[in-house]
């Protein structure tokens, strides 16, 4: 294969995308080094932002023929540097595609550019009663592409489902720049479920240029109940009895003290704070539902020892409620230089378990840490603060936040709920998963893309790079269940 | 309600057969030996008939739930396992799988559920297995014996592979172990029949579908819209009396009553309805004349035009809230490909009458053996994808060949 110089690249792509837009200058590309974990920087050969799909289509074929990594990109909030560039790559932002192409609001879908931002979906469906449920912390700013990629969640998951459940329908172009579509306008479809694949895929499988949503009536009514408790342990309690009441909340979140004092400081949402941890629990649907619903509920907490219980009395006051949790992530930013967040799901029911270690640990390496929890579906988002301009600190913020995803796969749980698993978590992987079930990645990998050159590097560890983690010593075969797995490993 | 009772794992019957399962798949790898993976053998129409020459390897030993935790909403069964035994266990605790899936009398397993994907009628509000299925230990066409996913609610970690098996029907690998997710008994439910054309009750189910009420399954069977309202029972009272004009007094009831073109059916009545829907037991299933043949369509749920207002009532279901169109008759295969497609679908033949066979077969469509179906057509690029993902699970080609396409 013949090589080709970033100059002849630009001018190859020059001729058929806006001079504007195809970009090999360090300053401008800046921007493009890293997405929202920052950790992870790379400068790209090229970054280029086609305007239509025929122009990415050209260029993947370009790309394809040279062999050059592909990086997609679409608002760069990533948080596991999965649209960090590569270093011999181009950066392939979809940020040009910000269209709503069409809401059908009596099928209840959207149909929408890869680059329309999560929380404009919700804005524009809303004058037909509807909105698109997942919603991600970064909802103002991440794109559908993005959150189709990573199979991204938010607070209303634990009721509505992951982007995967909501997404009906997508366009994709292939490594070669072949435009296929999967998916369709009905439910299920004859086959693989190749859809569920694309979902969390990170970049690795395909571009996607067009996706269908489901979009979902506005419920009549939500109301928050924000209550206090002086310890994880009887809030984690609090929250199995609210699910096994048969009450499936909205959003059920948590947060711990530290957590609770930075969001508060931040924004003024009224958090109690002398809790040790606080649940935020929103209940939706129909007005007598809601008002039975939460009644209920706060009882509830009342009766398990819940310091303080406030109820939303209006859309200002829920809004507000829920505005420390969203900007838990900045607000903690703000008590330290910077943060390093962790994303593993664990079974609620050891919550108690699982926090207790991360304090052991925090104190073990000398860094403090804040917990916020998709306490509703057991997704924890420990909060790491350091300074990295300290030298070797950020190192040490590393091993422990790989210390806790190990911990999280101990207990039965995994080392990412929603974030994906990008560069940051790649060696982690071979805690998750052995040898065998990685081979099995790298195939499913190669039946989409043959030469692995979209997102190199990012997802699916190498095999050789598994077995060095493994032998640093600090990893033992700690997943639960494995009763079958010698006899797996015999037999293969 | 009652409190939630933990079990641990002995309280469940132990039937562990993946070791034998492990080296059946290994033997017939080595020996390039071709195998069909069975459930219960429930399936009938589904996908093509695979060469009966090919041995039968069996999960029926296969059974029994491994870990259930009702505080957790999971559970994890051995892909044996009926799901008339996983509903007895859930049950205790009032709780369910959080969707619907056919049951079958009651044979129907839950590895053949997923590999199917099976969904009932209340698929568009519930989902699917598809949609619940949190990890699946499975054993490849190598004899390797893989986990994936886990039992939690939230996994990005590596391609959904447990998710990829729904409707892959075993051609990819066979399940040992399925871990689900469920869901508490909805304290409440109603079931509202009115008399109304097709038409007329598409256009009704999508707009209703559009409004925040509990709706949780609405079809549309022999001049009659069924809609089903689940969830608090304040909810699903105002949902059925703002149906029924608020001629209704708000007491909830297990009797039926009558309101002009409404009925509010009595549970009983409501539950052998939608068991006989999602089951397939209704007379329109099984009353197929010589010359009618079967077809499935999954569309958009709006679907309405000319085509459908010319053919006969009489000959459509209607469920899924439209998303799922049934027709019998004698059809030609190519209209009804195009009917689907212009509604964003797809249309597959589920029961074929003689004269369909006869005709087809003069046709290049795919299909083979005695359970022959007409697929969609399907797009060469995601036929290489699919080729080449199959033959990454099963190099050797010896699960269920054929099973889901000729080619696969
Ligand atoms: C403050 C903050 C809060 C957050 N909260 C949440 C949260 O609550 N829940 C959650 O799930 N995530 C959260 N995230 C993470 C992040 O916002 C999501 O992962 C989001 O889905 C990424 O979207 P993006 O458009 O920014 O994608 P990018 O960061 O640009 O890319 C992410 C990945 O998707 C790939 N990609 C992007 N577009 C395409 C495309 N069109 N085709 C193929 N591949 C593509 C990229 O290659 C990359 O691998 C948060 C991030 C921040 C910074
Ligand atoms: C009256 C009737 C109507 C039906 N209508 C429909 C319908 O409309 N739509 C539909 O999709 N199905 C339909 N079926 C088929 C049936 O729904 C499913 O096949 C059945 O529910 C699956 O359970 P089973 O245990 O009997 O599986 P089986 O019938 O034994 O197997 C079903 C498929 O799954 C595979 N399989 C089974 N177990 C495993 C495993 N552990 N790992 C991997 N693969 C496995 C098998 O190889 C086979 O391809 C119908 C069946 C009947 C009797």
């Amino acid at each position: 294969m013949t090589k080709i110089t970033p100059v002849e690249l630009s001018e190859k792509l020059t001729s058929f995308i806006n001079p504007d837009y195809v970009i090999s200058d360090a300053e401008t590309q800046k921007v493009y080094e890293c997405d929202g974990l920052a950790a992870y920087c790379e400068m790209p050969m090229l970054v280029v932002l086609p305007e239509t799909v025929e122009q990415v289509q050209r260029a993947l074929q370009l790309f394809n023929q040279y062999e050059i990594p592909v990086v997609a990109r679409g608002s760069g909030t990533s948080l596991s540097a999965g649209a960090t560039p590569h270093k011999e790559g181009v950066v392939l932002s979809l940020a040009k595609f910000t269209n709503i192409l069409h809401i059908d609001p009596k099928a209840r879908t959207a149909r929408l550019q890869p680059g329309v931002r999560n929380l404009a979906i919700s804005e524009a469906a809303a004058e037909h009663g509807l909105y698109y449920a997942p919603d991600p912390s970064s909802q103002i700013a991440c794109s559908i592409g993005g959150n189709v990629a990573e199979n991204a969640g938010g607070v209303h998951c634990l009721k509505y489902g992951l982007t995967v459940h909501n997404v009906l329908k997508i366009n994709m172009l292939t490594v070669e720049g072949e435009l296929i579509s999967i998916g369709s306008e009905g439910l299920d479809n004859y086959g693989m479920d190749l859809l569920a694949l694309i979902n969390g895929s990170e970049g690795m499988l395909g571009v996607i240029t067009e996706i269908t949503v489901k979009l979902l009536p506005i419920p009549q009514k939500a109301q928050v109940i924000l209550a206090g408790f002086d310890s994880v342990q009887t809030a984690g309690d609090a929250v199995g009895r609210v699910i096994s009441q048969g009450i499936i909340p909205g959003g059920l979140e948590m947060m711990d003290s530290y957590a609770i004092k930075a969001a508060e400081a931040f924004a003024n949402a009224g958090y109690p704070l002398d809790a040790q941890a606080l649940l935020l629990c929103e209940l939706d649907g129909t007005e007598d539902e809601v008002q039975a619903n939460t009644q209920q509920v706060a009882e509830l907490f009342t009766k398990l020892g819940a310091t303080s219980v406030r109820i939303s009395q209006n859309e200002t006051e829920r809004a507000l409620f829920w505005k420390g949790r969203k900007s838990a992530f900045p607000a903690v930013g703000r008590l330290s230089p910077d943060y390093y967040c962790m994303d593993g799901t664990i079974p609620r029911g050891q919550l108690a378990y699982v926090l207790t270690e991360i304090n052991r640990l925090s104190k073990e390496y000398d860094l403090r840490v804040a917990n916020v929890f998709h306490a509703g579906d057991g997704n924890l988002h420990p909060l790491i603060l350091f300074d990295a301009n300290t030298p070797g600190e950020f190192e040490k913020t590393e091993e422990f936040g790989g210390r806790i995803l190990e911990l999280c796969v101990e207990v039965g749980g995994c080392i990412t709920g929603e974030h994906g698993v990008g560069l940051e978590k790649i060696r982690q992987m071979a805690t998750q998963f052995n040898d065998k079930e990685i081979a099995q990645f790298h195939l499913i990998k190669s039946a989409f893309d043959p030469k692995t050159t979209l997102n190199p590097g990012k997802g699916i560890p190498m095999l050789k790079r598994c077995q060095e983690y493994r032998s640093l010593g600090k990893y033992k075969d700690k997943r639960k269940d494995c009763a079958h797995q010698s006899t797996g490993e015999n037999h293969a | 309600m009652s409190s939630i009772q933990q079990k641990s794992p002995t309280d469940f019957k132990a039937n562990d057969d993946t070791n034998n399962l492990i080296n059946q798949i290994k033997q017939a790898a080595d020996n390039k030996t071709p195998i069909r993976i069975e459930g219960n053998g429930t399936k009938r129409q589904l996908g093509h008939s695979i060469n009966s020459n090919h041995a039968v390897v069996s999960t029926r030993a296969h059974s029994g739930i491994i870990n259930y935790d009702p505080v957790e909403l999971v559970m994890t069964a051995r892909a044996g396992t009926t799901l008339a035994e996983i509903d007895a266990v859930l049950a205790e605790n009032q709780q369910t799988l959080a969707c619907d899936p056919a049951r079958f009398n009651g044979q129907a397993t839950i590895g053949g559920s997923l590999a199917t994907n099976q969904a009932g009628p209340s698929r568009p509000w519930l989902g699917s297995l598809r949609d619940h299925v949190l990890g699946v230990n499975l054993i490849n066409g190598k004899g390797e014996y893989l986990r994936f996913g886990g039992k939690v609610m939230k996994n990005v970690a590596g391609y959904d592979v447990s998710r990829l098996q729904a409707g892959a029907m075993g051609t990819l690998g066979l399940m040992t172990e399925i871990s689900v997710k469920v869901l508490p008994f909805a304290s409440a439910s109603m079931t509202v029949r009115q008399a109304l054309s097709q038409a007329e009750a598409i256009s009704n189910m999508n707009l209703l579908a559009g409004q925040p009420t509990p709706l949780s399954a609405a079809s549309w069977v022999n001049g009659y819209l069924y809609l089903q309202f689940s969830g608090a029972q304040s909810a699903v009272e105002n949902a059925v009396n703002s149906l029924v004009s608020g001629t209704v007094n708000k007491k909830f009831t297990t009797a039926s009553r009558k309101y002009n073109n409404s009925e509010i059916l009595s549970l009983e009545q409501a539950s052998d309805f939608w068991t006989q829907l999602r089951d397939q037991q209704l007379d329109f299933f099984n009353n197929l004349a010589a010359d009618e043949s079967l077809w499935r369509f999954s569309i958009n749920p709006t679907a309405w035009d000319d085509f459908s207002n010319n053919v006969d009532d009489k000959a459509w279901l209607a469920d899924w809230g439209g998303a799922l169109r049934w027709l019998k008759g004698d059809f030609n295969q190519e209209k009804l490909s195009d009917w689907a497609q212009r509604h964003g679908g797809e249309v597959t033949l589920f029961a074929q009458s003689q004269k369909q066979s006869q005709r087809d077969s003069q046709n290049e469509h795919d299909f083979t053996g005695a359970g022959q179906i007409t697929l969609p057509p399907i797009n060469p690029v995601i036929q290489r994808i699919q080729t080449n993902i199959k033959n990454s699970f099963d190099p050797n080609r010896i699960l269920n060949i054929g099973r889901l396409y000729h080619w696969s």
